[in-house]
């Protein structure tokens, strides 16, 4: 059965997947070493010895180090490995063409020289992954909102308001076909300006809105509650498509909500709109999948947005869902002493200071004996 | 004539220096003693150059030269005070020197201390938020307040409070006792700053309506629109003092 609300169905399933047995884990650890070169691994955890499915692209030449492992849990570990001569080419590593089944990487390790010191800066990028297109989450969320959520924030108004834009996602795929076909009816009693005035009263009615960040109610029950079904033993909505019982209670809702018997004839419309979004729903199959993204750098670390720092290794952990709204960018910022220009400027500046000591004493003789001449 | 006397009188020996009486002395005395008379005749000796180096006229040009040479003498060692300073070049000694090597001993050392207190303070800041970040009921951080569910709009999710922070379950009881929300964020955020206002005081009366809340009974209608509508704000604010430390630091 489709799960109990337009947001849950996707959120909450996917955050259990998470921690449920079973899910696909990529751990991918980056060394960037000072004097230029770098490696990189990648560790998948497949149930079986073959290249698991996954979204992160996972690297298709032979010039990575391949390794299986056999774990306890009857499991396997993959391990690609590869060392680079310099960041450009661990940068050009992930220069392709994006493919939509995959996550689009950006890989950038920067090294600038400061004389006293030398700072290493890591950028990795992983781009924003989501079949909900259709909305942008600015008209949901606010750009900190989305920040907080795609950084990892669990708030529970958090959460509501997230689910309102997968809902509103969901909700436009049902509407967009409803909307071509009452444009193909052309019924004068249907209009798009009929229907703009009006799309946003049907979607609250559908997921029982009540205000912005709170929770939305389980669009099965109210098509249910809104329609002649109360009270019956209908079922609305499958694991796979709305039932005709669905159609026909929506197709009630909307009657009602447009003033308009017309939509009785858009039955296919609507159907084909549920499965749009029921296709929206299943999205491309990554759901549980995690990341645990570390950068071990050189020196210091001075700068990151990763929550866990380990001497100079940082580290974040995150979920394919976190990458619904906005992309992931992991940044840090490490610095190496210049011994040598340390060594050297104090050289400088001990012969400039000898120097100027001289000088000084040079100076105040020559004024004591030209006093004393006079 | 003893020796001693006979060798004062040698040395006081100029034609016309010594009396009649004394020559006549010492004559007898170097006449009788052979140390004596080799003394005399020494003495005879230099008295005979002597003489004939006062006998020399001195020229115009040789005395011209000598004076440039004493001056140009004294006035090399009058620049030459110590064997250091000899070594060390002239334009050193020009002011342009000293105040271009001032300008580059402080622009140096500068450019030292102000990269590294710039770094110093990213690290700082870096250890901070990580600080923030730590689940201990003593420093609670940002992650925990979110985490904390505090301002769900369902009754159920507060006990994930305590959870979340490590409180334990005594404490619980306790506050699920107390009837107001303020109580239990006074439990939670109770520190006093430096002038002995406690956090939950300068919440309270900045969003007076959050601390009407009760907590013991489930949320109605009004207490559930007032959790949506401040309660994220209130966050905000208890990040924020939590980051800064206190809460003067936001007066």
């Amino acid at each position: 059965m489709i799960a109990r609300r337009f947001g849950t169905s996707i959120v909450i399933p996917c955050l259990l997947a998470i921690w449920a047995p079973g899910c696909l884990e990529h751990e991918v650890k980056t060394t960037i070493n000072a004097d230029g070169t770098c490696e990189r691994t990648i560790t998948l955890n497949p149930e079986s010895k073959q290249i698991p499915k996954t979204s992160f692209p996972l690297p298709g030449d032979g010039s990575w180090d391949t390794s299986w492992t056999k774990t306890g849990d009857a499991k396997y570990l993959v391990s690609f490995t590869k060392k680079f001569k310099d960041f450009e080419e661990l940068s050009r590593e992930y220069l392709y063409p994006a493919d939509s089944l995959k996550i689009r990487l950006d890989l950038r390790v920067g090294k600038s020289f400061r004389w006293f010191y030398t700072y290493y800066d890591y950028v990795e990028t992983y781009g924003r992954f989501t079949d909900y297109t259709l909305i942008d989450p600015i008209t949901v969320l606010t750009e900190d909102e989305i920040h907080r959520l795609t950084y990892g924030d669990t708030s529970q108004a958090l959460k509501n308001k997230h689910e309102e834009w997968v809902a509103r996602n969901l909700y436009e795929a049902i509407y967009r076909r409803f909307g071509l076909g009452a444009e193909a009816m052309q019924d004068t009693f249907l209009t798009p300006a009929t229907m703009a005035a009006h799309k946003e009263e049907l979607f609250r009615l559908i997921v029982g809105w009540t205000g912005s960040g709170l929770k939305l109610q389980d669009p099965n029950h109210i098509l249910k509650e809104q329609s002649t079904y109360r009270g019956t033993e209908a079922t609305m909505l499958t694991d796979s498509s709305i039932t005709d019982e669905g159609v026909n209670a929506f197709c009630e809702i909307a009657a009602r909500t447009f003033k308009c018997e017309g939509v009785w004839k858009l039955k296919d419309q609507i159907r084909a709109g549920w499965q749009d979004a029921l296709k929206m729903l299943k999205g491309k199959g990554t759901t549980g999948e995690s990341f645990a993204n570390t950068v071990v750098l050189p020196g210091i670390l001075l700068e990151t947005n990763a929550p866990d720092v380990k001497g100079s290794a940082a580290s974040w952990k995150f979920s394919v869902d976190q990458l619904q709204l906005r992309d992931f960018a992991m940044r840090a910022r490490s610095r190496v002493v210049n011994e040598w220009a340390i060594a050297v400027t104090g050289v400088i500046v001990l012969v400039l200071l000898g120097l100027l000591v001289l000088s000084l004493i040079r100076h105040a003789k020559r004024a004591a004996l030209t006093h004393h001449s006079e | 004539m003893k020796c001693h006397q006979a060798q004062d009188l040698m040395y006081l020996y100029r034609p016309g220096e010594l009396t009649g009486n004394q020559h006549q002395e010492l004559e007898e005395h170097v006449g009788s003693c052979p140390a004596c008379a080799a003394e005399w005749k020494a003495v005879l000796e230099m008295e005979k150059r002597v003489s004939e180096v006062r006998n020399i006229e001195p020229r115009l040009e040789d005395a011209v030269h000598l004076t440039r040479t004493i001056l140009r003498a004294a006035a090399e060692s009058r620049r030459q005070p110590a064997r250091l300073l000899g070594a060390v070049p002239e334009w050193t000694a020009a002011p342009a020197f000293r105040i271009a090597a001032c300008i580059t001993l402080f622009a140096l050392t500068g450019a030292f201390f102000l990269q590294t207190a710039i770094d110093a303070r990213k690290v700082a800041t870096l250890e901070g938020r990580l600080k923030s970040q730590s689940t201990t009921p003593n420093t609670i951080g940002s992650q925990d307040i979110q985490r904390a569910g505090l301002f769900l709009s369902g009754t159920d999710r507060f006990t994930a409070l305590p959870e979340s922070l490590g409180v334990a379950a005594a404490e619980i009881s306790q506050w699920q006792r107390e009837p107001a929300m303020a109580t239990m964020l006074a439990t939670l955020f109770g520190r006093q700053d430096r002038h002995g206002t406690t956090m939950i005081d300068y919440l309270s009366k900045k969003h007076p309506r959050l601390a009407s809340v009760r907590i013991d009974d489930g949320f109605d209608d009004r207490e559930r629109e007032i959790l949506a509508s401040d309660g994220e704000a209130l966050l905000k604010d208890i990040e924020t003092l939590m980051q800064k430390g206190g809460v003067h630091h936001d007066r």
